[in-house]
């Protein structure tokens, strides 16, 4: 199955199962069924707790706070991730400040999905990476779509925490299958939060990196392990921050290398984040600082071969662990 | 533009009214002085001029009802909960604070009371607790603004939002001709109708300061929105006789004056001297009592 | 023959996923028949057969790419497109071995059977784990003891810069002076012996060749003269320490030293015997070894060698005479004591070797 369709059946699932679970965004309903087709059917099967809204990304995202406050779970769309900047201020200052600034725990059951990513041609307004803006938000959540998570158990996990959460979906990865299993050198295996693929244990490269980077990771650890003999194990988190690196512990502690990919423009990023956090919990273990592999500081302009040049390729991340 | 309000007699308001806006009034007054000596940290906005607003729109709501606040949110939150100790508390830090001393003067959640220092933030919010009063009941929103406030865009995503799904969501505009430093005239274009009038939602102006009349124009909105689950904007001509916050007033003497004159509480004290004098003492010693024992525990704690 | 490659279906997928053909293997198929059912991420679709022939299916299903070859129709011929070495995925994800390709490239050129790159055991076979099947050399493991001893060496290469001199020393008169203090302490007194000792008394004197460096320019001295000695009877090297050798009597050295061999023997030395030393001294008596480089134990400054005893003709008094000499080497670390240190150092051990009458005093 793949990853737009297991999506949009997490969707179906969760709001079948839960009654109080509201979705609004722009053009979800059908017959569109969003732009991405993610919530299609959603809006026949489900009525009025389906909602197609005016373009209004602070609006809606205010809205679906107002309605988890109230006591009801909330999903906002966001069409293209880009514009998640428009709801800077509901997520930051409203939905994740809310959590605690009133003196105690205050439940926001908010999930904003964010389709992300370039590699599509798109251009520069609607392709970009927004992952690294919403780090270190206090009381805010930060997700990402892979092909080895169960997207349901990811709404349900961040609804129960109370805690609202961007869920940042790779426009690539949607056309992608969903990965269990194994691909035939790797193993795929999922604990807590984290999927961890490998051909064999305690490898001396560990690579971290969102789901979005899967295909590129899987491609660059095939060769990698054929071509240059070096095997290295992909961590995958769903949960980019807080980032809790305790379920992969034991892969870490074997780790020699540790390599840190994401597809966000160069400076301040998650992989910055993920590095410190790591230097200190494995200094003096790694024969080398850690590598960071991100797109460069630079927009994603639209025409095939300059956008390549622009975001995170295979052979990127192979030259990086194999230098 | 808005001139001074005219009334020479304003209507005989009932002891429980005039003792809250007194109230209202006596904890800003005590506000302002525990600033001066050094004892509030960070900011507070008063409602001095404002106190009869809240006070007609409280008693239209139900204890259902979720009231959205602003930075200006004492007299908002005091007309509607008789605990003026906890949000003395919240404001100055000590035990008993209604958010353990975190929010502070603008950020305050009780019960179905919120209030956040962003303008203009909580109207998308209200609509979305407004959407789930029109499924579950008969539940409104309220949400007070101010008129500076419709520079912002939220407030329009907002309006338009709740009069496309019916949200059962009341503004009030409390509509004091100046937003910080800046008049009215300089910031908003239009009129606050007229932009109503844009999106069809129904708009109302009460010019009166008088708390029976205000109460009075807006209790069929309140019907309106509570029956009909629709948005509405409730507009009250007011003053704002205070600074914006603490010692920050560059309005001229003129302009000061004006306001002073626009004040309820200087028209009813002339009007019914004696119905004051009676209820303000009271008022007074109850507030200074309140501040003495607030002052006295210990700090609030945060876990 | 006809290649079948997956045409481009839209502008969104790079890739689609082959659900399903609608022939088998091997079959005869007709241009125009449906042949393989394409997934993309909006739709399934059915691809015809371009031509008449023999299916050759290339890919079985699973991930596909637009312009991928899945299959061949026309004669069953070989579809020529090296590929990765197949290994074919398992549903359970359980993976049987992963060749390298490097490691199919040496499999295929010393033509080794599967089987046996099988019972390697391993999982990722790379190819030095297939150079070491096409090698008929036997590889062995070391015993622990020596695998111990290669950390050692190595820490100590890697860390100290050592610096070595070497002095003669003529031990004529010794010997003949050892034999009557062996007689009269009833225990054995050799050159050794009055090695251990001759060095153990030089740190009142010499105390930086005792001391441990550590780093910055500083170094700890010792608060007393603890002598490893190397010993090696065939059971492995072990280096015992006689502790306060510069405060014991030369017979009680003597007699711990006698009593280390045995242990050795014995092959049972205690944590506490070996453990403690703040310089060595390793014997190399073996007969025509001239003279020895020692490794300094990291942790010291100091080692020092004994090669063993050659006779030497000398120009003497009454023409030539034939002399008895030995050579002691001192590698030190050159981060804490200099070349002149180091001399003195030798110098001063050196005469007590020499002149046997310092011994009886
Ligand atoms: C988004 C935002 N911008 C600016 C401010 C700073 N600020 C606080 S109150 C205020 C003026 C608000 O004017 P108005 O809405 O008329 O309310 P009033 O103070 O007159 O009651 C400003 C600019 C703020 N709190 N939020
Ligand atoms: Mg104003």
């Amino acid at each position: 199955m793949r990853v737009a369709e297991h999506l949009n059946r997490s969707l179906h699932t969760l709001m079948e199962n839960d009654p109080s679970v509201h979705l609004l965004g722009e053009d979800v309903s059908d017959p569109y069924g969003g732009a991405f087709k993610i919530t299609k059917g959603l809006s026949d099967r489900f009525g009025p707790r389906v909602m197609s809204t005016p373009l209004s990304e602070g609006g809606i995202v205010g809205v679906g706070a107002g309605l988890a406050l109230a006591g009801d779970r909330a999903i906002v769309e966001i069409m293209f991730g880009d514009f998640a900047t428009l709801a800077f201020d509901q997520l930051v200052n409203f939905a994740a400040k809310s959590t605690t600034m009133y003196g105690r725990r205050v439940d926001v059951p908010l999930i904003v999905r964010l389709p992300t990513g370039g590699r599509r041609g798109y251009g520069p307004t609607h392709s970009q990476s927004l992952q690294k803006h919403f780090i270190g938000v206090p009381g805010l959540s930060v997700y990402e779509m892979s092909p080895f998570h169960d997207a349901g158990r990811l709404f349900t996990e961040i609804f129960d925490s109370g805690r609202p959460a961007v869920f940042f979906e790779d426009k690539v990865l949607y056309t992608k299958p969903m990965l269990s299993g194994g691909d035939g050198l790797h193993t795929f295996e999922v604990r807590d939060g984290w999927a961890v693929i490998r051909a064999e244990r305690d490898t001396e490269h560990v690579l971290l990196a969102p789901g979005g980077l899967t295909d590129r990771a899987l491609a660059a650890l095939r060769d990698l392990l054929l071509e240059d003999e070096i095997a290295c194990t992909l961590l995958v988190p769903a949960r980019l921050h807080p980032l809790d690196v305790t379920p992969v512990a034991d892969v870490l502690a074997a780790a020699r290398r540790v390599h840190v990919a994401e597809d966000g423009t160069a400076g301040g990023t998650w992989g910055a984040e993920v590095a410190r956090l790591l230097h200190e919990r494995l200094w003096g273990r790694l024969t080398a600082p850690i590598t960071h592999i991100s797109a460069p500081d630079s927009i994603i302009p639209t025409a095939a071969h300059l956008e390549a040049r622009c975001t995170v390729q295979p052979a990127d991340i192979r030259r990086a662990i194999n230098t | 533009m808005i001139g001074a309000v005219r009334e020479r007699t304003l209507t005989p308001v009932s002891e429980a009214d005039l003792s809250r806006m007194l109230r209202i009034r006596h904890f800003e007054k005590a506000l302002l002085r525990l600033f001066e000596q050094g004892r509030l940290n960070g900011t507070t906005h008063t409602c001095l001029g404002q106190e009869h607003v809240p006070v007609a729109v409280s008693a239209l709501l139900s204890p259902d009802d979720h009231v959205f606040s602003n930075h200006r949110g004492h007299g908002h939150f005091l007309a509607r909960y008789d605990e003026p100790h906890a949000l003395l508390a919240e404001i100055t830090g000590r035990e008993g604070a209604l958010c353990n001393g975190v929010g502070g003067s603008q950020h305050i959640y009780h019960e179905r009371f919120l209030s956040t220092g962003v303008q203009g933030e909580s109207l998308p919010v209200a609509v979305g607790v407004a959407l789930r009063h029109r499924r579950t009941g008969d539940g409104i929103a309220c949400a007070y603004i101010g008129d500076g406030t419709w520079g912002e865009g939220s407030v329009y995503e907002a309006l338009n939002m709740a009069q496309l799904w019916g949200a059962p969501l009341l503004v009030v505009v409390e509509h004091n001709r100046i937003a910080q430093s800046t008049p009215t005239e300089a910031q908003l274009a239009g009129s606050i109708a007229g932009r109503c009038a844009g999106f069809g939602v129904r708009h109302e102006r009460v010019e009166s300061v008088d708390v029976n009349v205000v109460r009075g124009a807006l209790a069929p909105l309140v019907e309106y929105v509570r029956r009909e689950k629709r948005p509405a904007v409730f507009e009250a001509s007011v003053h704002r006789a205070g600074p914006h916050s603490k010692g920050d007033d560059t309005r001229t003497a003129a302009e000061l004056a004006e306001a002073a004159a626009g004040d309820w509480y200087a028209h009813y004290t002339r009007d019914f001297p004696a119905q004051v004098a009676a209820l303000e003492e009271i008022e007074r010693a109850f507030v200074d009592a309140a501040v003495e024992n607030v002052l006295a525990r210990p700090l609030s704690e945060w876990s | 023959m006809t290649e079948f490659r997956i045409p481009k279906l839209n502008n969104n997928d790079d890739s689609y996923i082959l659900v399903e053909w609608l022939a088998a293997d091997g079959q005869e198929v007709k241009q125009g028949d449906p042949l393989v059912v394409i997934e993309t991420s909006k739709t399934a679709e059915e691809l015809e057969s371009p031509a008449d022939g023999t299916l050759v299916i290339r890919v079985h299903s699973g991930d596909c790419a637009p312009g991928e070859l899945i299959a061949a129709i026309g004669a069953a011929v070989e579809v020529a497109e090296p590929v990765v070495p197949e290994v074919p995925p398992l549903e359970s994800g359980e993976i049987d071995v992963v060749i390298t390709r490097p490691a199919q490239a040496l499999i295929e050129r010393h033509g080794i059977s599967l089987d046996r790159v099988r019972a390697l055991g391993k999982k990722v076979i790379r190819a030095e784990d297939v150079e070491s099947l096409a090698d008929p050399r036997e590889v062995v493991e070391l015993p622990r003891a020596q695998r111990q001893a290669a950390d050692v060496v190595v820490l100590s290469h890697q860390t100290i810069p050592a610096a070595f001199t070497v002095v003669k020393a003529d031990v004529t008169d010794t010997a003949k002076l050892t034999r009557d203090l062996s007689k009269h302490a009833r225990t054995l007194i050799g050159l050794s012996e009055l090695l251990v000792k001759a060095v153990a008394d030089q740190r009142a004197e010499f105390p930086h060749l005792f001391a441990t460096w550590l780093g910055d320019g500083r170094i700890r001295l010792a608060e007393g003269s603890h002598v490893g000695v190397t010993i090696d009877v065939g059971k492995g090297l072990f280096v015992p320490v006689v502790r306060d050798a510069d405060v014991r009597p030369l017979d009680a050295v003597a007699r711990e030293l006698m009593d280390y061999r045995m242990t050795a023997l014995r092959g049972s030395f205690r944590e506490r015997d070996l453990e403690g030393a703040n310089i060595a001294v390793t014997l190399h008596s073996e007969a025509g070894v001239e003279f020895a480089i020692p490794i300094i134990y990291p942790g010291h400054v100091a080692a020092l060698s004994l090669a063993s005893t050659q006779q030497e003709v000398q120009p003497g008094d009454e023409g030539f005479m034939v002399r008895q000499t030995v050579r002691i080497g001192l590698a030190f670390d050159h981060r804490v004591v200099n070349g002149r240190d180091a001399a003195l150092f030798l110098g001063a051990v050196k005469r007590l070797l020499e002149e046997p009458r310092r011994w009886l005093e």
